[in-house]
């Protein structure tokens, strides 16, 4: 019998969550039942016309950052508000920024992340309903250069990839920017002009019926840069990607911060702010009280274990534990939860799933089929000590 | 514009992993040396001696899976493991992955090392041997997870891995 059986788990190896190694796993949300309420509220009306949504979640380490933004995309993709009237068209990035990284730098890493291919299909797909393709690129990016490019990118081989180029902001030769039939590269203008051709790529997702939205993970990254010209491209692109204007690209930053102020400045500038909204800023904050710790723990353990057997199991072994908290003993629950609640600082999604996983390899090792109080007072300091 | 998140290393890439463990002032959630032998590595740069310490004096959780010691310098690194307290020590026979990894708090700190080396001073001083250095970003961070998964849950809860030594920690 291996770790998994032994713990009748449901289809996994572990009782941790991971929804970057088990896509399957963005359908948790365990125990947050008012942040996850608030925060697809806050999605819903982001998207009553013409809107789009633009947040911003913080937290610290282990909160479940990264968890919500999995499970936000899980949400939109399977439980579409009715007021998103196209698909979400979700693309997940970390972001990457050093000292010297600028709005150029962001700006490739969004389309880069988005994909000459998408692009091109979108284009492809337009131009397969639409009499005069020219007419539509124009009023999609209301920009000669722009719709020029974009035009382009239809073409195979060299052309398309210098047209893709130059729309990830590449500063392209004199004659390279004649093939393209443009008199700019597209970094020319400033920060204020990738946004508008960023916009311009969304407006094009909505004609395929797409609504593009970046979910941007490691904000904090922002603070490494030192320069003070990159910071104000950087603020400027975040400033004009949350005017209210850009109703076509969608995006939810999230960010390692203990408070707003512990952001990246450029992040929170009153500018930004009142742009995106104050209810958009929404913190992830530790489970703040032991029943919060116990309805998450509960749920995850509903979750991880498979009902059935595990009942079984208690029934044939005579193991004397509730379906409801097994592996643990209801004693060994409850010491773990108040283990887990003595600091808020530590009752961090993380740290608990990190304490049953431990347990549980703990009670593996003894061969024990059920987590008793004296694993968990062993396992338990070493996390939440 | 994409960082690195790979790197070859092929000039003692054990030291290159101990070195940047051993210097880092970030704060380690965990480190997990896996290799079917271990030496003390004395004479060489960065002893096992000394992460020891390091992470007793840091309060890191500290993993180590090897095989059972058939050689002196194999029981001697055991020696020295059995003695700390924030280390965790488990046995497998059928070992034959060297993974070395450090978890830190923040993720994107996070790196592994995967490659042919043992834990050993042949290794570092002696043998050719050729690794891939993975740093938590970008694409990385999906590997190191993955690797993490493997180290600390997968390998540690086989059927063949025994446990030798748990561990104790301080409290933080």
């Amino acid at each position: 019998m291996d770790f998994k059986e032994w713990f009748c788990l449901n289809g996994r190896e572990s009782f941790t969550i991971d929804p970057k190694v088990n896509p399957d796993d963005a359908r948790f949300y365990f125990g947050r039942e008012e942040i996850k309420n608030r925060i697809k509220g806050q999605l819903r009306r982001s998207f009553v016309e013409p809107g789009v949504p633009k947040m911003v979640i913080y937290g610290s380490f282990g909160s479940g950052k990264t968890q919500t933004l999995f499970h936000l995309e899980h949400y939109l993709q399977n439980e579409r508000p009715e007021a998103c009237r196209l698909i979400p068209k979700i693309l997940h990035l970390d972001l990457e920024m050093h000292s010297k990284s600028d709005h150029k730098g962001w700006h490739l890493q969004l389309v880069e992340t988005l994909g000459k291919a998408t692009v091109s299909t979108w284009i492809d797909r337009l131009f397969s309903h639409t009499q005069n393709l020219d007419t539509e690129l124009r009023n999609i990016f209301s920009n000669i250069n722009m719709a020029e490019a974009a035009k382009n990118l239809r073409a195979g081989g060299d052309i398309g990839l210098l047209a893709w180029r130059w729309f990830c902001g590449y500063e392209l030769k004199p004659n390279e920017l004649e093939r393209l039939n443009v008199t700019r590269s597209l970094g020319d203008l400033g920060a204020g002009d990738m946004v508008n051709a960023l916009v311009g790529i969304g407006r094009l997702a909505e004609k395929n019926e797409e609504k593009l939205i970046f979910l941007m993970d490691e904000a904090e990254q922002f603070k490494n840069v030192k320069t003070g010209d990159a910071t104000e491209s950087l603020h400027t692109y975040i400033r004009k990607l949350s005017e209210p204007s850009n109703s076509s690209v969608g995006f939810i930053i999230a960010s390692y911060a203990l408070t707003q102020d512990d952001m990246a400045e450029l992040l929170v500038r009153a500018d930004v702010r009142t742009r995106i909204g104050e209810n958009n800023f929404v913190e992830i904050s530790p489970l703040p009280s032991i029943r919060d710790v116990q309805i998450f723990l509960k749920e995850l353990l509903a979750e991880l274990v498979e009902q059935n057997k595990a009942k079984q199991k208690i029934q044939n072994e005579s193991l004397g534990v509730s379906p409801e908290t097994y592996p643990f003993t209801a004693e060994a629950f409850e010491m773990l939860c108040e283990f887990a609640s003595q600091d808020t600082i530590k009752s961090l999604p993380r740290n608990l799933i990190k304490a049953v996983n431990e347990c549980a390899i703990s009670a593996w090792d003894e061969r024990k089929p059920i987590i008793e109080p004296n694993i968990v007072n062993e396992i338990a300091p070493l996390i939440f000590g | 514009m994409q960082l690195e998140y790979a790197e070859v290393v092929s000039d003692k890439p054990v030291q290159r992993f101990l070195l940047k463990f051993y210097l880092s002032d970030i704060p380690i959630e965990n480190l997990i040396l896996i290799s079917p032998y271990v030496s003390n590595l004395e004479g060489t740069r960065v002893t096992l001696d000394s992460i020891c310490k390091k992470a007793v004096e840091k309060s890191i959780p500290f993993y180590v899976i090897t095989r059972s010691p058939q050689e002196e310098y194999h029981q001697q690194a055991i020696n020295t493991l059995l003695s700390y307290d924030p280390i965790e020590l488990r046995y497998n026979e059928s070992l034959h992955a060297k993974l070395y990894l450090c978890l830190c708090q923040d993720e994107s700190q996070s790196f592994a090392l995967i490659g042919s080396a043992n834990l050993t001073r042949n290794s570092i001083e002696k043998n050719i041997e050729i690794a891939m250095m993975i740093y938590g970003r970008g694409r990385g961070r999906e590997i190191l997870r993955e690797l993490s998964h493997w180290g600390l849950e997968r390998l540690r809860t086989l059927n063949e891995t025994r446990l030798v030594k748990k561990m104790k920690l301080q409290r933080r």
